[in-house]
């Protein structure tokens, strides 16, 4: 008992003083701190130095003579860092004067980056390009797919998103387009764990669904940095997955800190439509040749050429009401609403010094422009690590998510695409009509426009309904054991699981599914990969430093797909595969695996000159014996040259690098034999057997190849307040496994082989200038620029030519063609004489080409950002300025507004034809017989010699511009295509950081308030009413528009506390 | 140091293991498990059945769209008249044909031919795929002229990739070697055809449709080649063609709705019914209802009918009729959009309510029992084929009995063939009083028979346009109702152009074919070799 008694007394002991402690701490005095900052060389001050309190984010920087004031306690260490120098702690204590002189660092520019594997590297020793960004840079504009927040922002990333809005998928190209068949977008590694971001499904010609793909997971709160690693050689360690390049996303773990370690943001925003609708006349109403429609006649409500609007004419419309004939404004933008984001995010974390973990939840919800269309996510992030003795570290994550989109916008030409039903309206025709009994008493569908294949809008909105739900695991365990300090092994699991569920719902009497119909669709997907890794790591010398390691990895894929559809619905209302009178299904299962051996040797000798050079070897499951082994090597080096020149100079830093890369890659399962198949259903009892090979197979596929190498330079001046980092590099992908796209009479759509060649050279360029640098005020210019200069060398002996995407109208579509640029457009063109004048008809009407000529291409010649930061204070304003330039863009929405009479274009020769015809018909003579006095004139000339001896004069005949507007949309696309080069104001930010002296007396750490907007204006653009952003996929075909849902802006408020 | 080293080996060990282990897997691992190497020929004839008339695209386009037009049977719907009936070009309409049968029924054809030639154990199998093959590349050729045949469908078993185009005489000849090869092959004796739609294997129908397909396809020849054509059909008839009704090629569908994944519906009636269910977008044209009701032909009413638009599609036919007179004013002019219906809404007694008749619910649409989704499709009807061996007869070749005699044997033939769709039968009294009434003329036998014909592919309009191009029957005349956009000089194009997927994927061969064609440019103006 008196032991006991003995022990309490211990304890209460050790409390008391505890609480002392934490009184103590709690009282520390709060003193005002003034002190200066000076190099330790010569004594000069430095200005711009960063002071921080130790554990906090509260700081300031030194003026232009280096010096600073801040308010600490007692307790706090100061730690004072600027770039070039070695950063020093000092304690407060009881000073109130700390005069500071710093070292400068001989590892000058100790920029730390996270390279292929994670693994940590000195900025200054890569020989390659890689570009970091930092979290917060990504999570104050949220975008719900956060890689969309990187756009503009890193040199020779090229990010182009889909109309289908917030859900819908993103295409990154980082250094052009090198694969014909892939879909050149960059692999994602996250925390070390590739991550799959394929999508489930995206919009063709004919339509479909953007289901999105894997990065609108991530949450952009729990992202500590973005590392790009653009260059072969960078990612020549991850295999051939890499080629494209790597994104590399790190989240955020858990560190020791100070105050209780809780940090909330909560984000909110508005939705609005960006794009403007200033090309639609206002003068003709619906009808066709200047006629008032028929009664019971609807079906030219997406038909304006009929007779001028008049608010004193009346017609029935589809519902049988009747409605006044005069212009509706503001028709198309009254159909959409305002969306609007919001994010919330809650993190704890706090470590000891053996252990640390981070915690995060965060919900989103979002609701899209696009009436009964939303999203919503939750995530929850577990991030842990752990010393086990002084030998063993063992970590472990685990990220959780689920996603819900509802009612996803059908895209392109599918009949419920509301963009298309909306955009065709005539002008006298008000779209809040078509929710004005647009069902019957029964519920039934009422028709509007004698057309299946456009959909009433309401009813596409309100009655078909589709839902999608994730459910995404990705987290890995890794432990690490140090045999030595130099010497040291890896072990890490990792994996990305997810299953998918989408149903898409036709209730009964939709058009084209009268009878109801229901597809779901589920996958579940998984990538594992096993990874051991041996680190060596050693000075030998002072001057010689040298790591390498050698490790393995295996990577298993597997994949399953089950479609089911069903039609002809039972008991409506129940939306089971089950209340389905005719079904069939679909299931599929894709599996892959790669073993892979690999190894590199970094070395460094006086922090001047660096070496690196790796090995990979791959064995793929999905090529035959003997072709399935492949190696591939790089070698990257790096010259500070700064370090041998004189000091005194304006630069600060300089730095050459040169690298080079060979990749291997493999291809698809499964394409290696002939096999066949069963339909997914049968007729009447009997099995429907086929080849199931749409593709030519071939056992003789060998891995494909792309070498590239890069050099490039890195130069601060003036103490770093300027800098430029710019590259060259040159990438060339041969032996491509791609089915080539061959003549349908073959039996056979495509034909796997090994062929083509596409070259991708370019320049990067970044340059940052700190134009103000004082203390309480600074302005920074950061821009990048880059240039991409793609060639198809070569495709395949016997084919020249391959189809990325066909488009919907006008035979027109996108190519890869031997000798042209990656993505021209091609369709017929306008026939025309030598003096370039367009050839028309006896009739008047233009004539047409019959081969299929290049019109325009849809990739981009150089991409650029700019983004200005200004800081005063605590305040802090940012705009990023978004270009492209040189693409174009062939917009069928343009080509069907022209069709439909809608476009302004089609205004002229109108009132002269519609004057001639009614002559015409008072006279009673038949068209052929009738000389016109009025109508449109196509420009150019008409033929009036012989086919042989052409003899070209003007054309003057008037022809009916409903019939001139109308010969485009089945012959060619050349008047509808149009220059895609745009500036936007991508991002702009305006925050302000509360001074944490405002919160000494509280538990809180710091708090900051953004308002924040993103796609807020297009500065440029020469595309009629959509926004040049408007491709309704993200497949290698760019450049077809069609259809578009309008674009979106946001602006909202970020707010953000710690505790 | 040594515990490393030790720790070392065993994780090299480790990775060597896991590595070698799985590798073995990895030829299995690439094998499809959802899919097999090997399949028995007999469960793709089904497939390749169900795809010749359950295709909705092809039918409409090179169906309805064109040779429908041209044909003056059916007219209304928007694209038909707008393309069709204007003579504009699309290059996807014309090449909807190709398009679709190229890679799939080519395809699987040329693989079944390929796997069963030569085995003893497949001679059956073989000879219906050849039959089948020929069926599959006379529409084709008929459409197109000069088309890939010898090479085609050859891209896995030869590696023929861009296959070159055989002259459409080359291509007709060897039509008839291999019917004629097959159908003396077929042996009831071998192997069963155990998956068949068409004859569900019987041998002897087989063998009759082999020799009925020869007869119909010798008589393409008799403007180019008569001699060949008097050769082939006489020897098709002498193998024996079909003699009844039940000999009939006749597909089976279902009711699924067309742009699911099952689409087991009739191509034709998906065509018809696009719109909406409760109304077609077809008409039938003047000159189709003209003939019809001139020669008093059962069939009329069958074909086309006069429904409101509700959901029960309630028919209003003979109320109609006896409000205007006849059947000819219930018909659409040719190449009219079906909102151009004229005429002034009439109130007609249904179930004792007087109910209003728009113009347009006036015109004959195609009735429920032919454009029901699950509608059989007739592949080649027996009273076709007693139509060719009238025109046999009236040419003075041998058909055994009388151009009168066939004639008379195909209208009883026609009509009661309409029994497939569900319609009630005739009685033979009407049957008799339409034969009766319709006698071969003298002179006009020709006219006469190939009419028939064309009232025989009422719902086959492809068929249809090429014996109307062999036959100049019957006389139409093309109504050309835009010139201003008319892109065929105002008259009746004669074939369909070439894909544009071949000027860009296999350039060579296609205008090494285009050189040859009449003219030496691929034109739809232009004739194909029996179009002489």
């Amino acid at each position: 008992m008196k032991t006991n008694f003995t022990l309490l007394k211990k304890w209460t002991t050790v409390i008391i003083m505890m609480l002392t402690i934490v009184y103590y701490r709690a009282e520390a005095q709060t003193t005002v701190v003034n002190g200066q900052c000076l190099s330790s060389e010569d004594n000069s001050p430095i200005p711009g130095a960063t002071v921080l309190i130790k554990g906090t984010s509260s700081g300031t920087v030194t003026d232009l003579n280096g010096r600073f004031s801040i308010s600490a306690s007692s307790n706090d260490v100061l730690i004072l860092s600027f770039i070039g120098f070695v950063s020093q702690e000092v304690p407060v204590g009881n000073h109130s004067v700390i005069n500071i002189a710093l070292v400068p660092d001989v590892k000058a520019l100790s920029e730390v980056v996270v390279t292929a594997l994670g693994i940590k590297r000195d900025a200054k020793a890569l020989g390659y390009a890689i570009s970091q960004v930092g979290g917060n840079e990504l999570a104050t504009a949220k975008e719900i797919n956060v890689i969309n927040s990187l756009s503009g922002k890193v040199a020779g990333v090229d990010i182009s998103t889909s109309t289908a809005g917030p859900s819908g998928s993103s295409r990154v190209i980082i250094r052009g387009n090198s694969e014909l068949s892939g879909n050149n977008q960059p692999l994602y590694i996250i925390d070390g764990v590739p991550m799959d971001n394929t999508q489930a499904g995206g919009a063709g010609m004919w339509g479909g669904y953007d289901l999105g793909d894997g990065l609108s997971s991530l949450n952009p709160d729990d992202i500590e940095s973005v590392s790009v690693l653009k260059g072969a050689s960078a990612a020549a360690l991850y295999g051939s997955r890499a080629s494209n390049g790597v994104i590399m996303i790190t989240t955020k773990s858990g560190v020791k800190q100070k105050g209780i370690g809780v940090e909330f943001t909560s984000n909110y925003t508005a939705e609005k439509v960006l794009s403007r609708f200033d090309d639609y006349q206002k003068v003709y109403g619906q009808g066709r040749d200047g006629l008032l429609p028929m009664e019971n006649n609807n079906n030219n409500t997406q038909s304006a050429w009929g007779p001028q609007l008049d608010p004193n004419l009346t017609l029935q419309i589809y519902n049988g009401e009747t409605k006044p004939y005069g212009l509706v404004n503001d028709n198309i933008l009254s159909f959409f609403r305002t969306g609007s984001t919001l994010t919330n995010n809650i993190a704890f974390s706090g470590g000891t010094d053996n252990a640390t973990v981070r915690v995060s939840v965060s919900d989103m919800r979002n609701k899209d422009i696009v009436p009964n269309t939303g999203m919503g996510r939750n995530t929850f992030l577990i991030n842990s690590s752990m010393k086990l003795g002084s030998k063993i570290t063992v970590n472990g994550k685990v990220n959780y998510i689920a996603e819900k989109v509802d009612n996803r916008p059908a895209l392109s030409d599918n009949p419920n695409n509301v963009g298309l039903a909306i955009i065709g309206i005539a002008p006298n025709f008000d779209q809040r009509w078509l929710a004005e009994g647009y069902k019957d008493a029964y519920g039934r569908y009422v028709d509007w426009n004698g057309n299946t294949y456009r959909i009433n809008p309401y009813w596409s909105t309100n009655d078909m309904t589709n839902t999608s739900r994730r459910n995404r695991v990705i987290g890995f365990l890794q432990m690490n054991y140090d045999f030595t300090k130099w010497l040291s092994f890896q072990l890490r699991g990792g994996t990305d699981y997810y299953d998918f569920r989408y149903t898409n719902f036709m209730p009964k009497g939709t058009p084209l599914w009268e009878t109801g119909a229901l597809q779901e669709q589920t996958n579940h997907i998984a990538e594992n990969n096993y990874e051991g890794l041996l680190k060596f790591n050693k000075e030998i010398s002072e001057d010689f430093f040298l790591s390498a390691f050698a490790g393995g990895n295996i990577m298993h894929r597997r994949a399953e797909f089950q479609t089911n559809t069903g039609s002809g619905i039972v008991l409506e209302g129940i939306e089971a595969i089950t209340n389905f009178t005719t079904q069939s299904n679909d299931y599929n299962l894709v599996r892959k695996q790669i073993n892979s051996l690999y190894g590199a040797v970094q070395t460094g000798y006086k922090d001047t000159y660096f070496l690196d050079a790796t090995i990979r070897n791959d064995w793929t499951s999905t090529l035959s014996k003997g072709n399935n082994s492949y190696y591939y090597p790089s070698v990257s080096g790096s010259f500070v040259f700064s370090n041998l020149i004189n000091k005194n100079t304006p630069l600060s830093f300089g730095k050459v690098r040169a690298s080079w890369a060979e990749v291997g890659g493999d291809t698809d399962p499964y394409q290696l034999s002939l096999t066949y198949g069963l339909k997914t259903f049968s007729l009447l009892g009997k099995p429907l057997g086929e080849i199931a090979n749409t593709s030519v197979p071939n056992l003789q596929l060998k891995p494909t190849r792309t070498y590239s190498y890069e050099f490039g330079t890195d130069l601060r001046f003036l103490q770093n307040r300027i800098q430029l980092d710019l590259t060259y590099y040159s990438k060339k992908t041969t032996d491509q496994i791609l089915p080539l796209i061959i003549p349908a009479t073959s039996g056979y759509n495509t034909a796997i082989i090994n062929a083509g060649e596409i070259t991708n050279k370019g320049v990067e360029l970044m340059l940052k200038g700190s134009i103000i640098a004082s203390p309480r005020f600074s302005w920074d210019i950061i821009g990048n620029f880059a240039r991409n200069i793609n060639q198809v060398v070569k495709l395949h002996e016997q084919v020249k030519e391959y189809t990325l995407a066909n488009a919907r109208w006008a035979g027109a579509a996108v190519m890869a063609q031997e000798g042209e640029t990656f993505g021209t457009i091609v369709g017929k063109k306008l026939l025309r004489d030598p003096n370039g004048n367009v050839i028309h008809t006896a009739a008047g009407l233009p004539m047409f080409g019959s081969e299929q000529e290049i019109l325009g291409k849809g990739t981009y010649d150089w991409t650029s950002g700019i983004t200005n930061v200004i800081a005063y204070k605590g305040f802090r304003l940012s705009a990023l300025v978004d270009m492209k330039v040189g693409a174009d863009v062939y917009s069928m929405s343009s080509a069907i507004a022209h069709t439909n009479g809608s476009s302004t274009e089609t205004l002229e020769g109108r009132a002269g034809w519609y004057t001639s015809e009614e002559a015409r018909l008072a006279a009673g003579v038949s068209p052929a017989d009738w000389q016109p006095t009025g109508g449109y004139v196509g420009q150019g000339v008409v033929n009036v010699g012989t086919a042989e001896n052409p003899v070209y004069e003007t054309n003057t005949a008037f022809v009916n511009p409903q019939s001139y507007w109308g010969t485009f949309l089945s012959n060619s696309p050349e008047p509808f295509i149009y220059d895609a080069t745009y500036a936007k104001l991508r991002e702009l930010t305006f925050g302000y950081t509360f001074p944490s002296a405002l919160f000494s007396k509280t538990p809180i750490q710091g708090a900051s308030i953004s308002f924040v907007g993103r796609n807020l204006f297009i500065l440029y653009s020469n595309l009629p009413n959509i926004d040049p952003e408007s491709s309704y996929n993200n497949g290698n075909g760019q450049g077809l528009e069609y259809g578009s849902i309008p674009s979106r802006r946001s602006f909202g408020v970020n707010f953000s506390v710690r505790f | 140091m040594k515990l490393i080293y030790k720790n070392i080996r065993l994780l090299v060990c480790f990775t060597l293991l896991l590595l070698l282990g799985s590798c073995d897997d990895f030829e299995e691992m690439n094998q499809n498990p959802t899919k097999s190497t090997q399949m028995d020929p007999n469960l793709m004839l089904p497939t390749i059945q169900l795809q010749l008339s359950g295709g909705m695209y092809e039918q409409w386009r090179n169906g309805f769209i064109y040779s429908g037009d041209w044909m003056q049977q059916w007219t209304g719907e928007y694209a038909t008249t707008e393309f069709g009936g204007k003579g504009q070009k699309n290059d996807a309409y014309m090449s909807a044909l190709w398009d679709t049968q190229y890679p799939r029924e080519v395809k699987n054809i040329t693989d079944m031919v390929a796997r069963t030639t030569g085995d003893p154990a497949q001679v059956n199998i073989n000879a219906v795929a050849r039959i089948m093959k020929v069926y599959i590349f006379s529409r084709l050729t008929d459409l197109y002229g000069d088309i890939p045949y010898f090479e085609a469908g050859k891209g896995y078993y030869e590696g023929v990739l861009a296959p070159k185009y055989d002259s459409q005489r080359d291509i007709y000849y060897d039509f008839f070697t291999e019917l004629s090869e097959a159908t003396q092959a077929l042996n009831s004796a071998n192997d069963p055809i155990t998956q068949d739609f068409y004859f569900n294997g019987d041998i002897t129908k087989w063998k009759k449709f082999g020799n009925s397909l020869r007869l119909r396809l010798a008589m393409r020849l008799t403007k180019v080649e008569p001699d060949k054509a008097k050769t082939e059909a006489e020897a098709a008839i002498a193998g024996g063609v079909m003699d009844s009704n039940n000999d009939m090629a006749v597909m089976r569908h279902i009711n699924v709705p067309f742009g699911g994944d099952v689409y087991g519906g009739n191509g034709t009636s998906y065509v018809f019914m696009s719109t909406s269910p409760a109304e077609s977008s077809y008409r039938m044209a003047t000159p189709f209802v003209d003939y019809l009701e001139k020669t008093g032909d059962p069939r009329l009413t069958i074909f086309g009918r006069a429904y409101l638009k509700d959901e029960a599609r309630t028919d209003v036919t003979s109320q109609v009729r006896t409000k205007l007179g006849s059947y000819v004013a219930m018909s659409l002019p040719v190449s009219t959009f079906s909102y151009e219906a004229t005429g002034a809404a009439i109130k007609v007694d249904v179930n004792g309510e007087q109910t209003d008749v728009t113009p347009i619910l006036q015109k004959l649409q195609p009735s429920k029992f032919i454009s029901a989704i699950d509608a059989p499709y007739i592949i080649m009807s027996y009273a076709e084929v007693e139509l060719w061996m009238a025109e046999v007869a009236a040419r003075g070749w041998n058909a055994g009995i009388t151009a009168q005699e066939h004639f008379n044997k195909a209208l009883e033939a026609g009509v009661k063939q309409m029994t497939v769709y569900g319609v009630p039968e005739v009685s033979q009294a009407a049957i008799n009083t339409f034969v009766t009434a319709n006698p071969l003329v003298t002179g006009k036998e020709l006219e006469q028979i190939n009419t028939q014909l064309w009232v025989n592919f009422a719902l086959n309009a492809q068929e249809g346009y090429a014996n109307w191009r062999r036959s100049g029957f019957p006389n139409l005349t093309y109504r050309n109702r835009d010139p201003a956009v008319n892109q065929s000089n105002g008259q009746v194009p004669r074939r369909m152009q070439y894909p544009v997927n071949e000027y860009l994927l296999n350039a060579t061969n296609v205008q090494a074919a285009a050189a040859r064609i009449p003219g030496g440019a691929d034109v739809w103006t232009a004739r194909v070799w029996w179009d002489k």
